[in-house]
């Protein structure tokens, strides 16, 4: 190990502690903001993440900072690294999304969207949990304007 | 499970136009999310920066109906075709049709001069743009056109150039220069130059649009071939070179070399090929560098031999090449394996056009 190799601590919600290369965890831009910003005291607090996450993206991170690793490794761990239960994934995204990790952000909202794509309105509304706010002939409507997607 | 409205964002702007049509009736949030001109231009852009976006847009005339068909591909593998439906407006008004783009989603239609359509198939939307009152040139007669499509994003406009090939009175031909603004909806005479003719080959049209450079195959003053470029926010028509140690095929005069550009990922290709041959090469060659006056050119690869095969008609994501087959089919040939496939579209021989399309949410209309 090199002397010049330097380590954060971070501390997920559960109180988990992970201890991390400073040169890996910056893949982060909101961690990496802080280092640079020098506000990086001895533990960093991540208060959306979960530890059974964190762990999920420390292997992703881990992963793509291996020196020489191929495309084509690097595509075979992706796909297999998705291939989680959606609650898994949905955590993914707002860790992601607090961290302010671009590449696993878009790979990740990827996948949710290629699991989405065929889906109907009414499939939607309950895996996102949203209410119908339209009202049945504001519906009609929308879905006359362009009945062949419907079909 | 409850995401926030940005992570929403995130990844309804990486789904397909037609999920994103069937999904503005999930709530008030998602339609006015999916109608808002950013959530548009961000959707533009990540679909752009994926190259397993690609979709086929074919056009083609029936064999025995003579009937124009345009069909565009469900994915990118080629399983799945539909089938445009048009208003009778195309078939009354338009003899021949050709695809000019695509831009943004959008490919522009145009039959006989002052016959353009812009048209977005992945959202079905389209605009008849208003007939040029500009005024020609007295006494001339208009002999031919070409036409260029573009995205001005200073101005954040949608420009068409039509360029009118005239024949004057004193038997000169000249070209007369008009631009179309869809913010404005209308047109305007261009009063700067164009620096070389474009080539009109009997092989078929030659056009790419990239980084909002529209280009044509041209031959300059001195009868060189050259990429006559229209850079669509300057306004200004600039001479590309082509590599200058270009192979000539055959060494007959009826053996003669042709050359052709089509769009290939981020950039511009060239192929030259052997017209007359019946076991033909195909040289590809792509620009490295962002288009510019100085250009580099590199050799790709030497595709072939191949029997029973035209016209090239553009390159797939891998550099598959698209054709037309000496029996009027469309057909992709991947040179890595040397596979052929019919892709099952054929028409009158030499009226197969195709495009490399990438969908997207802009309206036009």
């Amino acid at each position: 190990m090199s002397s010049s190799t330097k380590f954060l601590t971070l501390k997920t919600n559960d109180k988990e502690e992970f201890v991390l290369d400073e040169a890996i965890a910056i893949r982060s831009q909101t961690i990496k903001n802080m280092v640079e910003d020098d506000c990086v005291s001895n533990v960093i607090p991540l208060p959306n993440v979960d530890s059974k996450t964190m762990i999920k993206v420390i292997e992703y991170w881990k992963k793509h900072s291996e020196e020489g690793i191929s495309k084509d490794k690097l595509m075979d761990f992706d796909k297999a690294f998705v291939k989680v239960d959606q609650s898994i994934l949905y955590a993914l995204i707002l860790a992601a999304n607090f961290l302010n990790d671009a590449e696993m952000l878009d790979m990740i909202c990827q996948e949710v969207a290629n699991r989405i794509k065929g889906k109907t309105p009414e499939e939607i509304r309950k895996e996102f949990n949203i209410e119908n706010d339209f009202t049945p002939e504001e519906e009609e409507e929308i879905r006359n304007e362009n009945v062949w997607a419907f079909e | 499970m409850n995401l926030s409205e940005d992570v929403i964002f995130e990844i309804l702007t990486r789904l397909p136009v037609i999920s994103l049509i069937r999904f503005k009736c999930v709530c008030k949030f998602w339609y006015s999310l999916i109608k808002n001109p950013n959530f548009i231009s961000n959707h533009l852009h990540n679909l752009n920066n994926k190259q397993n976006h690609l979709h086929l847009l074919i056009s083609r005339r029936g064999n025995i109906t003579n009937k124009r068909i345009l069909s565009l591909s469900q994915n990118d593998t080629f399983d799945v075709f539909i089938n445009q439906d048009f208003p009778e407006y195309f078939n009354d008004k338009f003899g021949h049709i050709r695809l000019i783009g695509p831009c943004n989603g959008i490919v522009c239609l145009c039959g006989y001069p002052d016959n353009i359509v812009l048209w977005n198939p992945s959202i079905r939307d389209y605009k008849i743009l208003p007939q040029s009152q500009i005024q020609r040139l007295v006494g001339s007669t208009i002999r031919g056109s070409d036409f260029g499509l573009g995205f001005d994003s200073k101005k954040n406009d949608y420009k068409v150039i039509q360029i009118l090939f005239c024949l004057t009175i004193d038997r000169v031909f000249v070209y007369q220069v008009e631009i179309y603004s869809l913010n404005t909806n209308s047109w305007r005479k261009y009063k700067g130059v164009v620096p070389s003719k474009i080539k009109y080959g009997n092989t078929s049209w030659s056009m790419v649009y990239k980084n909002e450079i529209f280009c044509w195959l041209g031959q300059d003053v001195d009868n060189h071939e050259v990429i006559l470029s229209f850079n669509m926010s300057e306004e200004i028509f600039q001479n590309i070179k082509l590599p200058s140690n270009i192979e000539i095929f055959g060494v007959q005069e009826i053996m003669r070399s042709v050359w052709v550009i089509v769009p290939f990922k981020e950039s511009i290709s060239l192929i030259v090929y052997c017209l007359k041959e019946v076991e033909k090469y195909y040289d590809v060659w792509v620009i490295n560098n962002e288009l510019g006056v100085e250009n580099c050119w590199t050799k790709l690869q030497r595709i072939g031999p191949i029997s029973r095969v035209e016209r090239p008609l553009g390159l797939w994501k891998n550099g598959e090449l698209i054709l037309e087959n000496s029996s009027g089919q469309l057909v992709i040939y991947d040179p890595s394996n040397q596979e052929m496939k019919t892709l099952g579209f054929y028409g009158k021989r030499g009226r197969l056009e195709i495009v490399v399309y990438k969908e997207s949410l802009v309206s036009i209309s």
